[in-house]
């Protein structure tokens, strides 16, 4: 049973990881995790700062606070991972912030224009 | 909204077009196949390593066998990164032809409205193309272009996954401070 269980284990995708609790993850595996709710979390933030017409540079601020928050908080809390054994979290986050603060930028833009422009 | 949106696609456009092209140069020569392959493997026992606790081989032995493996990979990418220098200078200047016609095709019009007063460093980005007495808040569609250019690159390199690993993009200083004070 132990045995069939690793092996399950094994044949997971990194998108089926994502939503389990306390696998196993290789570095590159838990980067691109990151990479892709990061672009998910700056899409969304986006969409809501722009449908509700918020404006100014504090909304750039919280989203860089939040970019860095909350992948930590889904790594250590959800994922169960030690940031520390793969490097610490820059070396998670590597560069995808900077992608992400160009989708949120895009999205707050796209949908504060259709809006409110 | 529609200009929004035409920028955008063809920011896709050329996001791809860029791809191709590194593909054609780069991506699919033998040679760079070699040496990704390599990357990977050496990453995988660099990680492996660096995971072990105690054993055989444990202390020096064991911190010999990571510097020579990390001297391996830094080889192998720098070699790598000669072979795609081609594919990057081919890339500029298609990228500097795509946003030349960017401003041909939109000079002048004000494609998106920003929801914030752009720092004075970015106007010559957000306002390139506009008239001088264009609102603060106007956006040319150069900015929206470069934007997309950045998000679809990187998302079209992390689902097609032709290029090398990332590895670590960031310099030890970024990721680990604490270690390069502590002098490791």
């Amino acid at each position: 049973m132990g045995v069939e269980a690793k092996q399950n284990t094994q044949k997971l995708t990194v998108w089926q990881k994502a939503f389990l609790r306390d696998e196993n993850w290789k570095k590159d595996e838990l980067r691109e995790a990151v990479f892709w709710l990061i672009e998910a979390f700056s899409a969304a933030l986006g969409l809501v700062f722009g449908v509700l017409g918020l404006r100014g540079l504090p909304c750039l601020m919280a989203f860089f606070a939040s970019a860095i928050a909350v992948p930590s908080v889904y790594c250590t809390s959800f994922l169960g991972v030690d940031e520390q054994d793969y490097g610490g979290k820059m070396e998670i986050l590597g560069d995808s912030v900077g992608t992400g603060a160009a989708t949120f930028v895009l999205a707050w833009v796209g949908f504060y224009t259709v809006l409110h422009g | 909204m529609s200009k929004f949106v035409s920028v955008l696609a063809f920011s896709l456009i050329a996001s791809g077009i860029s791809e191709a092209i590194s593909y054609a140069l780069v991506y699919r020569t033998d040679q760079f196949q070699h040496l990704k392959q390599k990357i990977i493997q050496n990453e995988l026992k660099l990680e492996e390593e660096k995971q072990v606790v105690g054993g055989s081989g444990s202390g020096k032995h064991r911190q010999r066998r990571i510097e020579s493996l990390e001297a391996m990979l830094s080889a192998a990418r720098s070699k790598a990164g000669g072979l795609q220098l081609r594919s990057t200078v081919m890339v500029g200047v298609m990228q500097l032809l795509f946003i030349y016609v960017v401003n041909l095709f939109f000079r002048g019009q004000i494609v998106a409205t920003l929801p914030f007063e752009p720092l004075s460093m970015f106007r010559s980005l957000t306002h390139r193309g506009l008239p001088e007495d264009s609102p603060s808040n106007a956006c040319s569609a150069t900015f929206v272009f470069v934007l997309g250019g950045l998000v679809f690159k990187s998302m079209l390199d992390r689902c097609l996954q032709l290029g090398l690993p990332k590895g670590s993009s960031l310099p030890k200083w970024v990721t680990n401070p604490e270690d390069v004070i502590a002098g490791k």
